[in-house]
């Protein structure tokens, strides 16, 4: 896994701007992981990105903006045992001012069909923080190369 | 979003085509699975072979069709991708759905 990463050079920055609509969420990703750092990554890492990504941006542009037109900027540095993401939106602030907690849904009773987004990013993702400045919130975290072990801590 | 399905038995076996179910192609995929499942069967079983990716709103899905096939007709999978069977592990949805490694697997238990 290690020596996945060495291919790309530390340092190594993707920056993309995307508008909050679904569709172009999907068309993002599929740029970012086409492109260093993200295309050098083991299948293991890179999917680990993939999911945290997606739920962050999905989440924005369903609650942040709801419906909204607006920009999110995505920023992905690779690091020396991983990558740090960034997220910028000018989307709602979230609920209190605080990132959801992460908690997965209970399974006894009737199934449920949502609100796994942000537990999973919890799952996969180290040092999350968010804050609010000047009516846009930044959304960070870290996706640590040794994935097996970030999830045996979370289980 | 292309799928296919074929009728073994008493068995529906659906295979998803592409190698996403996410956010952009959820209800497309629980729309499609709809029509689908109309064909009568006493079990479905849903090949993910080809998914190397879904999400919360992929999984989502996943257990929506679930729920529209009832108790009685159980949807079971098979052919987890590493990054799929991660989220189905996560979510403890593993605990939930009958899992098969192949979907050979799923087939052979199904006679």
């Amino acid at each position: 896994m290690q020596a996945d990463l060495a291919d790309g050079p530390e340092g190594t920055i993707a920056c993309l701007t995307l508008p909050a609509r679904t569709e172009a969420i999907y068309a993002g990703l599929q740029t970012l992981l086409a492109q260093p750092p993200l295309a050098h990554l083991d299948n293991n890492l890179r999917g680990a990105a993939e999911l945290a990504l997606a739920e962050a941006l999905n989440n924005i542009v369903e609650h942040g903006y709801a419906g909204q037109s607006g920009d999110i900027d995505i920023e992905i540095h690779q690091e020396k045992d991983g990558l740090f993401c960034q997220i910028h939106d000018a989307g709602r602030a979230f609920p209190g001012g605080k990132l959801p907690k992460g908690i997965f849904p209970d399974l006894k009773g009737e199934l449920p069909e949502g609100g796994f987004g942000w537990a999973l990013i919890h799952a996969v993702a180290e040092d999350i923080c968010y804050e609010r400045c000047h009516r846009r919130n930044r959304t960070a975290f870290r996706i640590r190369a040794n994935q097996d072990e970030a999830i045996g801590q979370t289980i | 979003m292309e799928i296919t399905s074929e009728l073994r038995g008493g068995l529906l076996a659906v295979t998803v085509m592409d190698n996403r179910i996410d956010a952009a192609g959820a209800i497309r995929f629980k729309e499609d699975m709809r029509q689908i499942i109309e064909t009568p069967s006493a079990r479905v079983l849903l090949d993910l072979s080809n998914v190397t990716f879904l999400d919360s709103s992929g999984l989502g899905a996943v257990v929506a069709v679930r729920k529209l096939l009832g108790e009685a007709r159980p949807l079971d999978l098979a052919g987890l991708t590493p990054t799929v069977q991660k989220v189905f592990r996560l979510t403890r949805m593993d605990t939930v759905f009958t899992i098969y490694p192949v979907l050979e697997d799923g087939l052979k238990n199904a006679s």
